[in-house]
Protein backbone atom coordinates (compact mmCIF):
# COMPACT_ATOMS: atom_id res chain seq x y z
CA UNK A 1 0.00 0.00 0.00
CA UNK A 2 1.88 3.17 -1.27
CA UNK A 3 1.02 6.28 -0.56
CA UNK A 4 2.24 7.84 -3.87
CA UNK A 5 -0.14 9.98 -5.25
CA UNK A 6 -1.42 8.70 -8.74
CA UNK A 7 -3.37 10.83 -10.82
CA UNK A 8 -7.40 10.56 -10.79
CA UNK A 9 -8.95 7.65 -12.35
CA UNK A 10 -11.06 9.67 -14.28
CA UNK A 11 -8.64 11.59 -15.85
CA UNK A 12 -7.11 8.96 -17.05
CA UNK A 13 -9.83 7.32 -18.63
CA UNK A 14 -10.72 10.76 -20.08
CA UNK A 15 -7.37 11.02 -21.68
CA UNK A 16 -7.32 7.30 -22.96
CA UNK A 17 -10.98 8.10 -24.39
CA UNK A 18 -10.24 11.58 -26.11
CA UNK A 19 -6.64 9.78 -27.48
CA UNK A 20 -7.58 6.40 -28.79
CA UNK A 21 -11.67 5.74 -28.51
CA UNK A 22 -12.23 6.67 -32.08
CA UNK A 23 -9.24 4.59 -33.96
CA UNK A 24 -9.75 1.49 -31.72
CA UNK A 25 -13.19 1.19 -32.35
CA UNK A 26 -12.17 1.86 -36.15
CA UNK A 27 -10.18 -0.79 -35.55
CA UNK A 28 -12.15 -3.04 -33.56
CA UNK A 29 -15.48 -2.79 -35.92
CA UNK A 30 -13.08 -4.05 -39.08
CA UNK A 31 -12.67 -7.17 -36.71
CA UNK A 32 -16.05 -7.89 -35.55
CA UNK A 33 -19.62 -8.14 -36.59
CA UNK A 34 -21.49 -6.22 -34.23
CA UNK A 35 -20.91 -2.38 -33.07
CA UNK A 36 -21.96 -3.43 -29.24
CA UNK A 37 -18.60 -6.04 -29.04
CA UNK A 38 -16.55 -3.32 -30.86
CA UNK A 39 -17.76 -1.02 -27.79
CA UNK A 40 -16.86 -3.71 -25.55
CA UNK A 41 -13.92 -4.64 -26.62
CA UNK A 42 -12.70 -0.71 -26.65
CA UNK A 43 -14.04 -0.61 -22.71
CA UNK A 44 -11.85 -3.78 -22.14
CA UNK A 45 -8.77 -2.43 -23.99
CA UNK A 46 -9.66 0.45 -21.53
CA UNK A 47 -10.39 -1.59 -18.38
CA UNK A 48 -6.89 -3.55 -19.38
CA UNK A 49 -5.24 -0.15 -19.72
CA UNK A 50 -6.06 1.21 -16.64
CA UNK A 51 -4.84 -1.41 -14.72
CA UNK A 52 -1.50 -1.42 -15.86
CA UNK A 53 1.33 0.58 -15.11
CA UNK A 54 1.81 1.61 -18.50
CA UNK A 55 -1.60 3.83 -18.41
CA UNK A 56 -0.15 6.73 -16.45
CA UNK A 57 2.10 7.67 -19.15
CA UNK A 58 -0.08 8.35 -22.26
CA UNK A 59 3.16 7.85 -24.79
CA UNK A 60 3.83 4.47 -23.20
CA UNK A 61 0.65 3.54 -23.49
CA UNK A 62 0.48 4.43 -27.03
CA UNK A 63 2.53 1.47 -27.92
CA UNK A 64 0.96 -0.75 -25.94
CA UNK A 65 -2.73 0.15 -26.38
CA UNK A 66 -2.78 -1.97 -29.71
CA UNK A 67 -0.89 -4.44 -28.32
CA UNK A 68 -3.63 -5.18 -26.02
CA UNK A 69 -6.59 -4.87 -28.18
CA UNK A 70 -4.69 -7.20 -30.69
CA UNK A 71 -4.36 -9.77 -27.51
CA UNK A 72 -7.82 -9.33 -27.02
CA UNK A 73 -8.87 -10.17 -30.32
CA UNK A 74 -7.01 -13.21 -30.19
CA UNK A 75 -7.91 -14.71 -27.12
CA UNK A 76 -11.74 -13.96 -28.28
CA UNK A 77 -10.59 -15.64 -31.70
CA UNK A 78 -8.84 -18.81 -29.85
CA UNK A 79 -11.84 -18.81 -27.80
CA UNK A 80 -13.96 -18.97 -30.92
CA UNK A 81 -11.76 -21.68 -32.92
CA UNK A 82 -11.77 -24.09 -30.06
CA UNK A 83 -15.34 -23.82 -30.06
CA UNK A 84 -15.63 -24.20 -33.43
CA UNK A 85 -13.41 -26.96 -33.53
CA UNK A 86 -15.12 -30.22 -35.27
CA UNK A 87 -17.99 -28.24 -36.16
CA UNK A 88 -18.42 -28.32 -39.52
CA UNK A 89 -17.95 -25.62 -41.53
CA UNK A 90 -20.59 -24.41 -43.86
CA UNK A 91 -21.29 -25.03 -47.32
CA UNK A 92 -20.11 -21.80 -49.35
CA UNK A 93 -23.09 -19.42 -50.55
CA UNK A 94 -25.59 -21.11 -47.71
CA UNK A 95 -24.94 -18.97 -45.05
CA UNK A 96 -27.98 -19.92 -43.41
CA UNK A 97 -26.06 -22.76 -42.35
CA UNK A 98 -23.86 -21.54 -40.34
CA UNK A 99 -23.57 -22.59 -36.87
CA UNK A 100 -23.10 -20.38 -34.00
CA UNK A 101 -19.29 -20.78 -33.20
CA UNK A 102 -18.50 -19.74 -36.68
CA UNK A 103 -20.31 -16.46 -37.10
CA UNK A 104 -18.24 -14.06 -35.55
CA UNK A 105 -15.45 -16.11 -37.35
CA UNK A 106 -17.02 -14.59 -40.80
CA UNK A 107 -15.73 -10.81 -39.97
CA UNK A 108 -16.43 -8.33 -42.24
CA UNK A 109 -12.71 -7.66 -42.85
CA UNK A 110 -12.90 -11.36 -44.12
CA UNK A 111 -14.64 -12.59 -47.19
CA UNK A 112 -15.89 -15.81 -47.11
CA UNK A 113 -12.92 -17.49 -48.66
CA UNK A 114 -13.35 -20.71 -50.27
CA UNK A 115 -11.75 -23.84 -52.20
CA UNK A 116 -10.88 -21.67 -55.34
CA UNK A 117 -9.36 -19.06 -53.35
CA UNK A 118 -6.92 -21.18 -51.64
CA UNK A 119 -6.36 -22.59 -54.88
CA UNK A 120 -5.73 -18.75 -56.60
CA UNK A 121 -3.25 -17.75 -53.41
CA UNK A 122 -1.72 -21.25 -54.24
CA UNK A 123 -1.06 -20.26 -57.65
CA UNK A 124 -0.17 -16.34 -56.78
CA UNK A 125 2.12 -17.94 -54.41
CA UNK A 126 4.12 -20.19 -57.29
CA UNK A 127 4.34 -17.75 -59.40
CA UNK A 128 6.68 -15.46 -56.91
CA UNK A 129 10.48 -16.47 -57.22
CA UNK A 130 11.56 -19.00 -54.48
CA UNK A 131 13.62 -17.06 -52.44
CA UNK A 132 10.84 -14.29 -52.15
CA UNK A 133 7.94 -17.61 -51.68
CA UNK A 134 10.51 -19.06 -48.63
CA UNK A 135 10.58 -15.72 -47.18
CA UNK A 136 7.38 -14.73 -47.21
CA UNK A 137 6.20 -18.17 -45.83
CA UNK A 138 9.02 -18.40 -42.81
CA UNK A 139 7.32 -15.05 -41.51
CA UNK A 140 4.03 -15.44 -42.66
CA UNK A 141 3.31 -19.61 -41.34
CA UNK A 142 6.19 -20.14 -39.07
CA UNK A 143 6.47 -16.82 -37.31
CA UNK A 144 9.45 -16.00 -37.77
CA UNK A 145 11.07 -12.35 -37.35
CA UNK A 146 12.81 -10.70 -40.30
CA UNK A 147 16.04 -10.98 -38.21
CA UNK A 148 15.79 -14.87 -37.82
CA UNK A 149 15.15 -15.20 -41.44
CA UNK A 150 17.82 -12.60 -42.35
CA UNK A 151 20.20 -14.44 -40.50
CA UNK A 152 19.19 -17.38 -41.96
CA UNK A 153 19.64 -16.77 -45.58
CA UNK A 154 22.69 -14.34 -44.95
CA UNK A 155 20.74 -11.20 -46.07
CA UNK A 156 20.12 -7.99 -44.44
CA UNK A 157 16.97 -7.28 -42.70
CA UNK A 158 15.81 -4.61 -44.87
CA UNK A 159 16.17 -7.17 -47.80
CA UNK A 160 14.19 -9.61 -46.19
CA UNK A 161 11.04 -6.95 -45.40
CA UNK A 162 11.35 -5.98 -49.14
CA UNK A 163 10.85 -9.33 -50.29
CA UNK A 164 8.07 -9.66 -47.83
CA UNK A 165 6.27 -6.87 -49.39
CA UNK A 166 7.09 -7.91 -52.67
CA UNK A 167 5.19 -11.14 -52.18
CA UNK A 168 2.39 -9.70 -50.29
CA UNK A 169 1.57 -7.38 -52.71
CA UNK A 170 1.96 -9.88 -55.63
CA UNK A 171 -0.89 -11.69 -53.28
CA UNK A 172 -3.01 -9.26 -52.89
CA UNK A 173 -2.93 -7.93 -56.67
CA UNK A 174 -4.02 -11.35 -58.23
CA UNK A 175 -6.75 -11.33 -55.44
CA UNK A 176 -8.21 -8.43 -57.00
CA UNK A 177 -8.04 -8.91 -60.34
CA UNK A 178 -10.11 -12.35 -60.04
CA UNK A 179 -13.01 -10.35 -58.42
CA UNK B 1 -15.59 2.46 -55.20
CA UNK B 2 -11.74 2.03 -56.67
CA UNK B 3 -12.64 3.54 -60.44
CA UNK B 4 -12.31 6.77 -58.79
CA UNK B 5 -8.61 6.47 -58.57
CA UNK B 6 -6.28 6.42 -61.06
CA UNK B 7 -4.29 3.39 -62.02
CA UNK B 8 -1.00 4.42 -60.33
CA UNK B 9 -2.97 5.68 -57.46
CA UNK B 10 -4.06 1.86 -56.49
CA UNK B 11 -0.84 0.76 -57.42
CA UNK B 12 0.48 3.01 -54.36
CA UNK B 13 -2.06 2.49 -52.25
CA UNK B 14 -1.69 -1.58 -52.65
CA UNK B 15 2.43 -0.85 -51.94
CA UNK B 16 1.79 1.11 -48.93
CA UNK B 17 -1.07 -1.14 -47.80
CA UNK B 18 1.60 -4.19 -48.06
CA UNK B 19 4.04 -2.79 -46.17
CA UNK B 20 1.82 -1.98 -42.97
CA UNK B 21 0.72 -5.48 -43.40
CA UNK B 22 4.33 -6.99 -43.19
CA UNK B 23 4.84 -4.14 -40.29
CA UNK B 24 2.50 -5.31 -38.43
CA UNK B 25 3.11 -9.05 -38.13
CA UNK B 26 6.56 -7.96 -37.61
CA UNK B 27 5.60 -6.30 -34.71
CA UNK B 28 2.84 -8.94 -33.48
CA UNK B 29 0.11 -6.40 -33.72
CA UNK B 30 -2.83 -5.98 -35.52
CA UNK B 31 -2.81 -1.88 -35.55
CA UNK B 32 -1.66 1.20 -34.35
CA UNK B 33 -2.33 4.95 -33.98
CA UNK B 34 -0.28 5.47 -37.25
CA UNK B 35 -1.79 2.84 -39.12
CA UNK B 36 -5.55 3.72 -38.43
CA UNK B 37 -4.74 7.02 -39.53
CA UNK B 38 -3.55 6.17 -42.90
CA UNK B 39 -6.61 3.61 -43.49
CA UNK B 40 -8.81 6.67 -42.20
CA UNK B 41 -6.95 8.77 -45.11
CA UNK B 42 -9.07 7.79 -48.03
CA UNK B 43 -11.77 5.14 -49.11
CA UNK B 44 -8.36 3.80 -51.43
CA UNK B 45 -6.49 2.61 -48.96
CA UNK B 46 -9.57 0.72 -47.34
CA UNK B 47 -9.90 -1.06 -50.90
CA UNK B 48 -6.14 -1.75 -50.65
CA UNK B 49 -6.21 -3.01 -47.01
CA UNK B 50 -8.90 -5.22 -47.66
CA UNK B 51 -7.23 -6.90 -51.19
CA UNK B 52 -3.93 -7.49 -48.64
CA UNK B 53 -5.90 -8.84 -45.89
CA UNK B 54 -8.22 -11.52 -48.27
CA UNK B 55 -5.31 -13.70 -49.51
CA UNK B 56 -2.81 -13.05 -46.08
CA UNK B 57 -5.74 -14.45 -43.84
CA UNK B 58 -6.63 -17.17 -45.68
CA UNK B 59 -3.17 -18.35 -46.16
CA UNK B 60 -2.92 -18.28 -42.33
CA UNK B 61 -5.88 -20.20 -41.81
CA UNK B 62 -5.24 -23.07 -44.41
CA UNK B 63 -1.74 -23.64 -42.68
CA UNK B 64 -2.26 -27.69 -42.88
CA UNK B 65 -3.56 -27.74 -46.30
CA UNK B 66 -1.75 -30.54 -47.87
CA UNK B 67 0.13 -28.10 -50.98
CA UNK B 68 1.01 -24.91 -48.27
CA UNK B 69 2.81 -27.97 -45.86
CA UNK B 70 4.74 -29.07 -48.75
CA UNK B 71 5.93 -25.29 -49.33
CA UNK B 72 6.62 -24.63 -45.94
CA UNK B 73 8.57 -27.81 -45.83
CA UNK B 74 10.48 -26.72 -48.67
CA UNK B 75 11.00 -23.12 -47.12
CA UNK B 76 12.53 -24.84 -43.88
CA UNK B 77 14.44 -27.09 -45.52
CA UNK B 78 16.07 -24.47 -48.04
CA UNK B 79 16.58 -21.95 -44.95
CA UNK B 80 18.21 -24.79 -43.37
CA UNK B 81 20.83 -25.21 -46.14
CA UNK B 82 21.23 -21.87 -46.73
CA UNK B 83 22.48 -21.48 -43.27
CA UNK B 84 24.25 -24.00 -43.11
CA UNK B 85 28.42 -22.98 -42.17
CA UNK B 86 26.92 -19.96 -41.67
CA UNK B 87 24.87 -19.97 -38.60
CA UNK B 88 25.83 -22.47 -35.96
CA UNK B 89 23.88 -24.65 -33.91
CA UNK B 90 23.27 -23.28 -30.99
CA UNK B 91 22.02 -20.06 -32.74
CA UNK B 92 19.27 -22.71 -33.76
CA UNK B 93 19.10 -23.42 -30.15
CA UNK B 94 18.35 -20.06 -29.33
CA UNK B 95 15.57 -19.65 -31.88
CA UNK B 96 14.01 -22.09 -30.60
CA UNK B 97 12.83 -20.60 -27.62
CA UNK B 98 11.90 -17.76 -29.48
CA UNK B 99 10.15 -18.52 -32.51
CA UNK B 100 7.95 -21.68 -33.11
CA UNK B 101 9.84 -22.96 -36.03
CA UNK B 102 7.51 -26.40 -36.35
CA UNK B 103 5.70 -28.22 -39.33
CA UNK B 104 2.97 -29.85 -39.11
CA UNK B 105 2.48 -32.95 -40.70
CA UNK B 106 -1.45 -31.80 -41.74
CA UNK B 107 -2.96 -34.88 -42.63
CA UNK B 108 -2.83 -38.33 -40.87
CA UNK B 109 -1.33 -39.74 -44.38
CA UNK B 110 2.01 -38.43 -44.02
CA UNK B 111 2.03 -39.82 -40.38
CA UNK B 112 0.89 -43.05 -41.49
CA UNK B 113 3.56 -43.21 -44.03
CA UNK B 114 6.13 -43.06 -42.01
CA UNK B 115 4.79 -45.06 -39.06
CA UNK B 116 4.67 -47.69 -41.92
CA UNK B 117 8.71 -47.51 -42.88
CA UNK B 118 10.81 -49.23 -39.88
CA UNK B 119 9.44 -50.31 -36.05
CA UNK B 120 9.23 -47.51 -33.89
CA UNK B 121 11.35 -47.86 -30.83
CA UNK B 122 9.20 -48.02 -27.53
CA UNK B 123 9.53 -47.13 -24.00
CA UNK B 124 7.07 -48.23 -21.45
CA UNK B 125 6.94 -48.32 -17.44
CA UNK B 126 5.25 -50.49 -14.88
CA UNK B 127 2.83 -49.16 -12.79
CA UNK B 128 4.66 -47.19 -9.89
CA UNK B 129 7.51 -46.36 -12.35
CA UNK B 130 9.28 -43.33 -13.70
CA UNK B 131 11.87 -43.34 -16.67
CA UNK B 132 13.51 -40.81 -18.10
CA UNK B 133 14.69 -41.22 -21.81
CA UNK B 134 17.23 -39.69 -24.28
CA UNK B 135 17.02 -39.41 -27.63
CA UNK B 136 19.43 -39.52 -29.99
CA UNK B 137 19.34 -35.65 -31.33
CA UNK B 138 19.16 -34.72 -27.15
CA UNK B 139 15.59 -34.51 -26.62
CA UNK B 140 13.93 -35.71 -23.42
CA UNK B 141 10.82 -37.90 -22.35
CA UNK B 142 10.06 -38.34 -18.93
CA UNK B 143 7.89 -41.22 -18.94
CA UNK B 144 5.24 -41.71 -15.68
CA UNK B 145 3.56 -44.78 -14.36
CA UNK B 146 2.18 -47.56 -16.84
CA UNK B 147 2.68 -45.46 -19.78
CA UNK B 148 3.94 -45.83 -23.20
CA UNK B 149 5.44 -44.10 -25.72
CA UNK B 150 6.46 -44.97 -29.56
CA UNK B 151 9.60 -43.04 -31.09
CA UNK B 152 10.13 -43.45 -34.65
CA UNK B 153 12.92 -40.76 -36.12
CA UNK B 154 13.80 -40.31 -39.81
CA UNK B 155 15.70 -38.05 -42.04
CA UNK B 156 13.35 -35.09 -42.07
CA UNK B 157 10.67 -36.32 -39.39
CA UNK B 158 10.59 -37.02 -35.30
CA UNK B 159 7.04 -38.98 -34.75
CA UNK B 160 6.25 -39.87 -31.70
CA UNK B 161 2.65 -41.51 -30.13
CA UNK B 162 1.81 -41.47 -26.77
CA UNK B 163 -0.42 -44.37 -26.49
CA UNK B 164 -1.13 -44.65 -22.66
CA UNK B 165 -0.02 -42.80 -19.71
CA UNK B 166 1.53 -39.39 -19.19
CA UNK B 167 5.12 -37.94 -20.24
CA UNK B 168 6.89 -34.54 -20.32
CA UNK B 169 8.48 -33.57 -23.98
CA UNK B 170 11.71 -31.72 -24.09
CA UNK B 171 12.33 -30.98 -27.55
CA UNK B 172 15.88 -30.36 -28.92
CA UNK B 173 15.25 -27.60 -31.68
CA UNK B 174 15.54 -29.26 -35.22
CA UNK B 175 14.19 -26.86 -38.20
CA UNK B 176 14.63 -29.71 -40.48
CA UNK B 177 13.61 -32.44 -38.41
CA UNK B 178 9.70 -31.72 -37.13
CA UNK B 179 9.04 -33.11 -33.69
CA UNK B 180 5.27 -34.25 -33.57
CA UNK B 181 3.35 -36.16 -30.85
CA UNK B 182 0.48 -37.97 -31.72
CA UNK B 183 -2.04 -38.56 -28.74
CA UNK B 184 -5.33 -39.24 -27.70
CA UNK B 185 -6.42 -41.29 -30.63
CA UNK B 186 -6.54 -40.28 -33.71
CA UNK B 187 -7.52 -36.69 -32.61
CA UNK B 188 -4.24 -34.72 -32.15
CA UNK B 189 -0.55 -34.01 -33.30
CA UNK B 190 1.43 -31.53 -31.12
CA UNK B 191 4.60 -29.85 -31.45
CA UNK B 192 6.75 -27.46 -29.75
CA UNK B 193 9.81 -27.50 -26.92
CA UNK B 194 8.43 -28.51 -23.26
CA UNK B 195 5.22 -29.69 -22.95
CA UNK B 196 3.38 -32.31 -20.88
CA UNK B 197 1.11 -35.11 -22.78
CA UNK B 198 -1.68 -36.47 -20.16
CA UNK B 199 -3.39 -39.23 -21.32
CA UNK B 200 -4.27 -41.52 -18.72
CA UNK B 201 -7.53 -39.46 -17.89
CA UNK B 202 -11.09 -39.17 -19.47
CA UNK B 203 -9.84 -36.28 -21.26
CA UNK B 204 -6.47 -35.40 -23.07
CA UNK B 205 -4.70 -32.57 -21.42
CA UNK B 206 -1.55 -30.88 -23.43
CA UNK B 207 0.28 -28.54 -20.98
CA UNK B 208 2.83 -26.48 -22.77
CA UNK B 209 5.42 -25.67 -20.21
CA UNK B 210 8.20 -23.75 -22.43
CA UNK B 211 8.29 -22.77 -26.13
CA UNK B 212 5.23 -22.84 -28.60
CA UNK B 213 3.15 -25.68 -29.45
CA UNK B 214 0.71 -26.48 -32.22
CA UNK B 215 -2.40 -28.60 -31.77
CA UNK B 216 -3.74 -30.05 -34.78
CA UNK B 217 -6.94 -32.18 -34.94
CA UNK B 218 -6.42 -35.11 -37.57
CA UNK B 219 -9.67 -34.95 -39.18
CA UNK B 220 -12.04 -37.73 -38.61
CA UNK B 221 -12.69 -40.19 -41.83
CA UNK B 222 -16.29 -38.01 -42.54
CA UNK B 223 -14.51 -34.70 -41.56
CA UNK B 224 -12.43 -32.83 -44.76
CA UNK B 225 -9.03 -31.66 -43.36
CA UNK B 226 -9.26 -28.05 -44.54
CA UNK B 227 -11.87 -27.67 -42.19
CA UNK B 228 -9.95 -28.86 -38.70
CA UNK B 229 -8.37 -25.57 -37.50
CA UNK B 230 -4.73 -25.43 -35.73
CA UNK B 231 -4.84 -24.08 -32.12
CA UNK B 232 -1.87 -22.86 -31.01
CA UNK B 233 -1.19 -22.42 -27.01
CA UNK B 234 1.62 -19.91 -25.47
CA UNK B 235 3.90 -21.25 -22.44
CA UNK B 236 1.73 -21.94 -19.10
CA UNK B 237 -1.65 -22.72 -21.34
CA UNK B 238 -3.51 -26.28 -20.92
CA UNK B 239 -5.40 -27.32 -23.61
CA UNK B 240 -8.27 -29.93 -22.30
CA UNK B 241 -10.37 -32.27 -24.78
CA UNK B 242 -12.85 -34.08 -23.22
CA UNK B 243 -14.17 -36.87 -25.26
CA UNK B 244 -16.18 -35.86 -28.30
CA UNK B 245 -16.72 -32.47 -26.95
CA UNK B 246 -15.03 -29.17 -27.91
CA UNK B 247 -11.83 -28.26 -26.37
CA UNK B 248 -11.17 -25.94 -23.87
CA UNK B 249 -7.49 -23.70 -23.57
CA UNK B 250 -6.90 -22.29 -20.20
CA UNK B 251 -4.11 -20.93 -18.28
CA UNK B 252 -2.98 -22.92 -15.36
CA UNK B 253 0.55 -23.30 -13.07
CA UNK B 254 2.51 -25.84 -15.61
CA UNK B 255 4.62 -26.82 -12.13
CA UNK B 256 1.22 -28.40 -11.20
CA UNK B 257 0.82 -30.81 -14.39
CA UNK B 258 4.60 -32.11 -14.25
CA UNK B 259 4.61 -32.77 -9.98
CA UNK B 260 4.47 -36.21 -11.21
CA UNK B 261 7.91 -36.02 -12.15
CA UNK B 262 8.88 -35.23 -7.93
CA UNK B 263 6.87 -37.80 -7.25
CA UNK B 264 3.37 -35.93 -6.45
CA UNK B 265 0.09 -35.07 -7.40
CA UNK B 266 -0.84 -31.63 -7.00
CA UNK B 267 -4.82 -30.60 -7.21
CA UNK B 268 -6.84 -27.72 -6.26
CA UNK B 269 -10.11 -27.68 -6.39
CA UNK B 270 -11.12 -30.78 -7.91
CA UNK B 271 -13.86 -33.67 -7.41
CA UNK B 272 -12.41 -36.43 -5.30
CA UNK B 273 -13.52 -39.11 -8.19
CA UNK B 274 -10.48 -37.45 -10.38
CA UNK B 275 -8.12 -37.17 -7.84
CA UNK B 276 -8.61 -40.88 -6.66
CA UNK B 277 -8.34 -41.73 -10.30
CA UNK B 278 -5.08 -39.88 -10.30
CA UNK B 279 -3.73 -41.50 -6.75
CA UNK B 280 -5.05 -45.38 -8.16
CA UNK B 281 -2.80 -44.59 -11.51
CA UNK B 282 0.21 -45.16 -9.24
CA UNK B 283 -0.73 -47.93 -6.83
CA UNK B 284 -1.99 -51.55 -7.33
CA UNK B 285 -4.11 -50.31 -4.12
CA UNK B 286 -6.90 -48.71 -5.23
CA UNK B 287 -9.17 -46.14 -3.35
CA UNK B 288 -12.93 -47.10 -4.28
CA UNK B 289 -15.71 -44.62 -4.29
CA UNK B 290 -19.02 -46.18 -5.30
CA UNK B 291 -21.21 -42.90 -3.82
CA UNK B 292 -21.47 -39.99 -6.51
CA UNK B 293 -22.17 -37.75 -3.95
CA UNK B 294 -18.50 -38.67 -2.25
CA UNK B 295 -17.01 -38.59 -6.03
CA UNK B 296 -18.04 -34.92 -6.76
CA UNK B 297 -16.43 -33.47 -3.18
CA UNK B 298 -14.09 -31.02 -3.69
CA UNK B 299 -10.49 -30.34 -2.62
CA UNK B 300 -7.22 -29.35 -2.77
CA UNK B 301 -3.98 -30.86 -1.53
CA UNK B 302 -0.69 -31.97 -2.84
CA UNK B 303 -0.04 -35.64 -1.95
CA UNK B 304 2.71 -38.09 -2.42
CA UNK B 305 2.45 -40.79 -5.56
CA UNK B 306 1.85 -44.41 -4.48
CA UNK B 307 0.81 -43.66 -1.37
CA UNK B 308 -3.02 -44.61 -0.36
CA UNK B 309 -2.50 -44.15 2.86
CA UNK B 310 -1.49 -40.68 3.28
CA UNK B 311 -4.37 -39.73 0.72
CA UNK B 312 -7.08 -41.37 2.92
CA UNK B 313 -5.91 -39.80 5.90
CA UNK B 314 -5.95 -36.33 4.32
CA UNK B 315 -9.34 -37.00 2.53
CA UNK B 316 -11.22 -38.24 6.09
CA UNK B 317 -9.95 -35.13 7.77
CA UNK B 318 -10.95 -32.78 5.39
CA UNK B 319 -13.90 -34.03 4.00
CA UNK B 320 -16.95 -35.36 5.58
CA UNK B 321 -15.70 -38.81 4.56
CA UNK B 322 -15.13 -41.98 6.17
CA UNK B 323 -12.18 -44.42 5.17
CA UNK B 324 -11.63 -47.85 5.45
CA UNK B 325 -9.37 -50.38 4.87
CA UNK B 326 -10.02 -53.62 2.96
CA UNK B 327 -8.82 -57.02 3.52
CA UNK B 328 -7.37 -56.49 -0.10
CA UNK B 329 -5.64 -53.31 0.76
CA UNK B 330 -8.23 -51.28 -1.52
CA UNK B 331 -9.30 -48.26 0.67
CA UNK B 332 -13.19 -47.41 0.44
CA UNK B 333 -14.11 -43.97 0.83
CA UNK B 334 -18.15 -43.10 1.88
CA UNK B 335 -19.74 -40.29 3.84
CA UNK B 336 -19.73 -40.50 7.34
CA UNK B 337 -22.57 -41.04 8.92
Amino acid sequence: MSAEPKPSLETLSAALNARFRGPLMAFFLRKVRHREDAEDLTQETFARLLASPQAADLNSAEAFVFKVATNLLRDRARRQSVRGWQVPVPEEGNPEETSEGLVEDRAPERVLLGREELALALRALNELGERTRDIFILARLENMKQKEIAALFGLSVSTVEKHLIRATQHLAKRFGESE
Amino acid sequence: MSKHNSEPDRARALQDASAWRVRLNESNSESSLAFEAWLSESPAHRDAWEAVQAPWELLGEHASNTELVALRRGALARAHRASRGRVSPPFWRRMAAAAALVLVIGAGAMAAFFWSQTMPAVYATQMGERRSIELADGSRISLDSSSEVAVRYTDDARLLELRRGQARFDVTHDVARPFSVRAGGQAIVAVGTSFNVDVSGPDLLVTLIEGRLRIVPQPRADQDSRRVREISMTAGQQLDVPHLQPPVVRSVETARAVAWERGQIDFVDEPLGEVARRVNFYSTRQIVITDPAVASMQLSGVVDTGDVDDFADLVSHYLPVRAETRADGDVVLSRAP
